[in-house]
């Protein structure tokens, strides 16, 4: 019997594992017996790294975690500073955060679903995909300066005020936001064979979700509504009307649709942003670059938010000097791959690939 | 009712509990009977003349954080058995910080080559010394601090 | 003999050759030169054909390519000759450059072997298509009874070399590949060659000419329409591309059978694929469509038209359509495609029974 189980290895150049994740599987066949994600190949030790320089140097390694959405990282990392350190930030800049986030937040998940349809098979949807992701970047650079990797918050507010010319080109990509983005998402759902492969494959059950420590899309698609930005709001989430999408299923299929709703639900956010964004400073004027350097701090402190792979939050000890003494990343991406032999043990092999991708594993992230 | 050493609170909020580390998996243990159903992170701290343990937990019913830490020379039990997302965390933390989890299934470096020498996240590490990883025969990696076709 | 008594002949030979009766090799008693007149011919015929199939590749690839980016948003391949129209001949120069890496462990020979497996029996497999009218020129290289069995019997090899690379090339993914394309082939092939003998019955020839000819006034897709679903399917399922390339699935088993293979054998692998794209299309027009019938046009344009039609919607399925996965297709192809197509065959003796003399 034992002959009869093959050893492969899946990565780590493998063209679909979306990065460098290698996962050593078991095969009877075409089912998995039993399969080890290893991880590790794009390990920098962000947390040591960030231990070595001032609190405002840490941002460009944070930039690099999540770097499918460095916003949302970065933001993760303002909070957590700006907490420990006391230091007051202008409502314009909250305002003008939560906007970005939401904008880098649809930028990802677009990236997730172009390569969630070219592991499924399929080119088509990648090059849309990246299409209404280039509107998104576009934008983004227009206001910060760059495309992938931002360095946009500072701790104590923005770098750069928004311009009426950007807030303008955002009005004319909301415009046709929803149309564009429903028409990629015909494309998956209204696919017979897609449906057909990904409904009950991947199934991840609440408890074990629970016990993973599974946070994000994946557990709202396994019927748990929960969304930091409901439920523990930062920024001005409180003052904003959006839905948290949830589904029972647990499913590659339900993944997939909890994320395109979440999609619609950021532009919804994007476009009261615009209506409710107050004037006055962007930034802390107290706080300038130098300055910030200075701070000392003690204590500790972590604010976690609602990335869009699930909740990302920076861990932040200070012993009363300029350099973090314990700089701690939740990395969401960790977290759910983690519970990946669950996930893939009974499928086959050819569901390992959908189920790998519907969990969005970042490995900027996961590895840190 | 395990006893509680100190209790502080974070500047977010956030109460603290000090446990005497024999007693964190009771502790625990209580503590997600209790709701504290989310295990979000294990970490550590190294304060040079000792490390501690930092368990983040999470009720997903009230949405309270709790943060549980312990202090320790090196070994702690295992918290697995409760969280099966624990493994990866503990992994983790033995690889980056060297704290060893009593107990745990399969504690092997996880971020690192195995064969590393040294723990990089303690205060001690010396960031100077270079290590290669190099490809064996077999397959497997393995480190040595002389440069050779690895990387 | 004299060297004009030798050239009469073979110009004879090449005269008698095509029109349509034909001399049959096994006979004796005829001067040498005819001999080496049918020798020349077959020899000229295979050199055509095999330089139609590659054309028919070239076209097919760029049109290929064109589509696709077009679907996609993109330009595709724009910079060398008219609208890039050069590019496919430049990458195969490319290929041919390239080192031809063999890996250590894998079986050499059978490794060297494999790609022309693949490729050749498709390019057997266009001589049987007839491509033009009898009454003037027989426009198809080999014309014996059993031309369909032949095509049948050339088409079962590819898959062996397909096999073949990827046991070969010692690699989990290759061996993983390989062990996919037998399963599909076994259970696609079937159903394919049940649908084939419906059409037999129906035409009452083994002959691809004899079928042709055969739907002269209704072309068999109209009595056959199930047959034709049926055939469809299953030879859409051996091609390499999406939805149906199971055994070199990019994303699951990097590149199933090929993936040990680079430079100029992997481009044989590849051509091999359009090229069966292209012998799929031309074998559904011509038993399904009535070939080169049609009004007007000559014949050539009419089978070239349809083929045509045929690669076209080939080409979409491949840009509109995920992958399937395998255990769903294996079932399709036992559960659904096999009882279907032997009801098909039922329905087929009834029409030559009952109906015989409309066709």
């Amino acid at each position: 019997m034992q002959d009869k189980i093959v050893e492969v290895n899946f990565g780590p150049q493998h063209p679909s594992t979306h990065g460098v994740l290698r996962v050593k599987v078991k095969l009877d066949g075409e089912v998995i017996v039993d399969a080890q994600p290893i991880i590790g190949y794009l390990h920098r030790n962000a947390e040591k790294l960030s231990e070595m320089g001032y609190y405002p140097k840490a941002q460009i390694y944070v930039d690099r975690l999540d770097y499918a959405a460095a916003l949302n990282m970065e933001l993760g990392f303002v909070l957590s500073a700006e907490k420990l350190m006391d230091v007051q930030v202008p409502d314009r800049a909250l305002w003008i955060r939560m906007m970005m986030v939401e904008l880098n937040r649809i930028a990802s998940h677009f990236i997730w679903l172009g390569t969630h349809g070219l592991d499924m098979g399929m080119l088509s949807p990648f090059f849309y995909c990246f299409r209404e992701r280039e509107k998104v970047f576009r934008i983004l650079d227009e206001i910060t300066g760059s495309r992938l990797l931002y360095n946009y918050f500072a701790i104590g507010g923005v770098y750069s005020d928004v311009t009426p010319k950007s807030l303008e080109m955002i009005k004319t990509w909301l415009s046709d936001f929803d149309k564009n983005l429903t028409e990629i998402e015909n494309i998956f759902k209204k696919s017979y064979v897609y449906v057909a492969r990904t409904k009950g494959t991947g199934k991840l059950g609440l408890d074990d979700t629970i016990s993973y420590g599974v946070t994000g899309p994946m557990l709202r698609a396994a019927g748990k509504k929960w969304d930091l930005r409901k439920n523990k709001p930062y920024l001005h989430y409180d003052q904003i009307n959006f839905d948290v999408p949830s589904q029972q299923a647990g499913d590659v299929y339900a993944r997939m649709l909890v994320r395109i709703e979440e999609m619609h639900q950021s532009a919804r956010i994007v476009a009261q942003v615009l209506d409710k964004l107050p004037a006055g400073d962007f930034y802390n004027k107290k706080y300038s670059k130098p300055m910030l350097v200075r701070i000392k701090a003690t204590g500790e402190s972590y604010i976690p938010t609602e990335s869009p792979k699930g909740e990302f939050g920076i861990y932040l000890v200070g012993d009363g000097s300029a350099i973090p003494y314990r700089f701690r990343i939740r990395s969401p991406s960790f977290a759910n791959l983690s519970a990946a032999p669950a996930m893939l043990i009974g499928y086959k092999i050819a569901d390992m690939t959908a189920t790998l991708s519907s969990m969005d594993p970042v490995f900027g992230e996961v590895d840190r | 009712m395990i006893p509680v050493e100190s209790e502080a609170s974070s500047k977010d909020g956030v109460k603290i509990i000090y446990v005497a580390k024999e007693n964190i998996l009771q502790f625990l243990k209580e503590k997600k009977d209790e709701g504290f159903d989310y295990l979000l992170m294990i970490t550590g701290i190294d304060y040079k003349d000792h490390l501690e343990v930092v368990y983040h937990l999470l009720s997903s019913k009230s949405g309270e954080r709790l943060v549980v830490k312990a202090k320790t020379d090196g070994e702690i039990d295992s918290v697995t058995s409760l969280w099966k997302g624990a493994n990866w965390h503990e992994r983790e933390t033995w690889d980056l910080l060297g704290i060893k989890f009593n107990g745990h299934p399969n504690l092997k470096r996880i971020l690192l080559a195995e064969g590393w020498v040294g723990h990089p996240l303690r205060k001690d590490y010396p960031m100077e010394k270079k290590q290669y990883v190099n490809l064996k025969e077999d397959g497997y990696d393995s480190v040595s601090f002389e440069k050779k076709e690895g990387y | 003999m004299n060297l004009f008594f030798f050239l009469m002949s073979i110009l004879y030979g090449i005269l008698k050759f095509l029109h349509i009766d034909f001399v049959p090799f096994a006979s004796h008693g005829y001067p040498i030169g005819l001999w080496i007149a049918y020798l020349i011919v077959a020899v000229v015929e295979v050199i055509l054909v095999f330089a139609l199939a590659m054309l028919v590749v070239v076209i097919l690839v760029y049109v290929f390519r064109k589509y696709m980016a077009d679907v996609q948003n993109r330009i595709g391949p724009n910079r060398l000759g008219p609208w890039g129209s050069l590019q496919l001949i430049a990458d195969v120069f490319k290929l041919i450059q390239k080192q031809d890496i063999i890996p250590t462990a894998a079986d050499k020979t059978a490794y060297r072997v494999a790609p022309y497996l693949v490729f050749t029996p498709v390019v057997i497999g266009f001589m049987i298509i007839p491509f033009g009218n009898v009454s003037l020129l027989n426009l198809m290289v080999i014309n014996f009874n059993y031309t369909i069995l032949f095509l049948v019997a050339t088409m079962i090899i590819s898959p062996i070399g397909e096999i073949i690379g990827g046991l070969a090339s010692h690699n989990k993914y290759g061996m993983l590949g390989a062990l996919r394309a037998a399963a599909q082939d076994m259970s696609y092939e079937v159903p394919m060659l049940i649908s084939l003998i419906s059409v037999i019955i129906l035409a009452g020839s083994f002959n691809a000419q004899d079928i042709v000819i055969a739907q002269r006034h209704i072309p068999f897709v109209v009595p056959e329409f199930l047959g034709f679903i049926i055939f469809f399917l299953a030879v859409l399922g051996k091609q390499v591309f999406p939805p149906f390339d199971l055994p070199e699935s990019a994303s699951e088993l990097v590149s199933g059978y090929t993936t040990e293979y680079s430079g100029m054998r992997y481009g044989i692998f590849y051509m091999g694929g359009f090229a069966g794209t292209a012998l799929a299309s031309l074998v559904i027009a011509t038993i399904y469509f009535g070939g080169w019938e049609g009004p007007i046009f000559p014949g050539t344009i009419w089978l070239i038209i349809k083929a045509g039609v045929f690669m076209l919607i080939f080409l979409l399925i491949q840009v509109s359509v995920f992958r399937v996965r395998v255990d769903q297709f294996l079932n399709m192809g036992w559960k659904y495609l096999l009882p279907l197509s032997i009801v098909n065959l039922f329905i087929s003796v009834g029409f030559a029974l009952f109906a015989g003399g409309v066709f």
